[in-house]
């Protein structure tokens, strides 16, 4: 019933927004990008509708995405609101964003039993943002807001403009 | 001290934006803490040494709007029906600063705690010194202590229990279990989780 409705609802919308889908996930989804072998930069950002400094970093994450495409990037925004926000909270998010990166909602409420397998250093604050590739042996970890320039050296990956406060010789 | 050193090295590799007055420390499991005096909504300076026939305290760092303190607030007003009587008593603090968070001002928490009939303390800490001191970091963020004598120690340090989300579908109740076997004599079998929640809002420089 409520699927049906939402969809109602979602006929609604004008069509370059079309319905963005949001899987619901326990935490095997993320720990198998974290083992993944192939040659994947993951982004995983951890964050949720409700956290301001989570959806203030968030259009530096999107745009980051777009800049790297090429260079096998993927983010993941996985969202820790709560899973009875799914419908009336995150998707309409994601919608009237127009969000097209992966965004998954992380239903595994036991957060003693997997925050480490993130990484010990993660007190339990969000954004938090995890970025792995196991094949280049990249695995950086950072509690709290990023910004462009964090994001960039979080990943390893240079901007392809070149920024003024950059020395010349890059 | 590791952890410490990890999360400051990040901070000043990153050099981002807005950064905040973070704490450099807080306390570990075996701490003597610092007794709390501070203003309560009720007015009233509230000073935990007062509280001569407790056991102990229950100390929350906590909020007025983080949906994981709005999720916990009915256990909290449990917790503190349950333990108080046990020499327990729930003992809540808002470290938040109102410039960042409006709604976590003195009157925003005479507020809620009426809204929700809190029978425990809820004590603005303005200056975030207590936060500082303790090591909190996120809401709701628990610290039990221990009386011995005239101190108190620390002998729990994280999360309420193991289900933010749905209190029925705790399996797990970290707090409570550590209260237990403090009441019991022992020592606390599992002194430490992570506190999942929002961000204390630190005062910018």
């Amino acid at each position: 019933m409520r699927v049906c409705c939402l969809l109602l609802a979602l006929s609604w919308l004008p069509s370059q927004a079309p319905a963005q889908q949001v899987a619901v996930v326990k935490f095997p989804y993320v720990q198998s990008m974290i083992d993944a072998s192939h040659d994947t930069t993951y982004v995983i950002n951890f964050w949720a509708t409700w956290c301001k400094p989570c959806v203030r970093e968030l259009p530096e994450f999107l745009a980051f995405e777009n800049e790297t495409r090429d260079r096998n990037v993927k983010l993941v925004l996985v969202s820790l609101d709560f899973l009875d926000q799914l419908q009336t909270t995150l998707i309409p998010f994601v919608t009237k964003r127009k969000i097209r990166s992966r965004v998954v909602l992380l239903d595994d409420i036991d957060y003693n039993a997997w925050i480490d397998s993130v990484s010990p250093e993660w007190g339990g604050g969000i954004p938090a943002t995890l970025v792995v590739n196991r094949k280049r042996n990249l695995y950086a970890f950072h509690e709290g807001e990023l910004d462009a320039a964090g994001l960039r050296q979080l990943t390893g990956i240079k901007s392809r403009t070149i920024e003024k406060q950059e020395p010349s010789s890059n | 001290m590791k952890k410490t050193l990890f999360a400051f090295s990040m901070i000043t590799l990153l050099g981002f934006t807005a950064f905040a007055l973070k704490p450099s420390g807080g306390y570990d499991i075996g701490d003597k803490a610092k007794p709390i005096k501070l203003k309560n909504v009720d007015g009233k300076m509230f000073n935990l040494s007062d509280l001569t026939d407790a056991k102990g305290f229950i100390v929350i760092f906590s909020c007025n709007h983080c949906p994981f303190v709005v999720a916990y607030e009915d256990r909290i007003i449990e917790l503190n029906r349950k333990y108080a009587e046990k020499g327990y008593p729930v003992i809540a603090i808002n470290p938040n600063d109102e410039k960042i968070e409006p709604g976590d001002s003195f009157d925003g928490m005479v507020k809620r705690a009426k809204e929700k009939g809190f029978t425990f303390p809820y004590l603005r800490d303005e200056t975030q010194f207590y936060a500082r001191q303790y090591g909190a970091a996120r809401t709701p963020h628990v610290y039990v202590l221990e009386k011995e004598g005239k101190d108190v120690y620390v002998r729990y340090i994280g999360a309420i229990d193991n289900n933010t989300r749905d209190a029925s579908a705790v399996t797990t109740r970290y707090v409570e279990d550590a209260v237990n076997e403090l009441l019991d004599g022992k020592a606390v079998s599992n002194p430490r989780t992570k506190a999942i929640g929002c961000t204390i809002k630190w005062s910018r420089r």
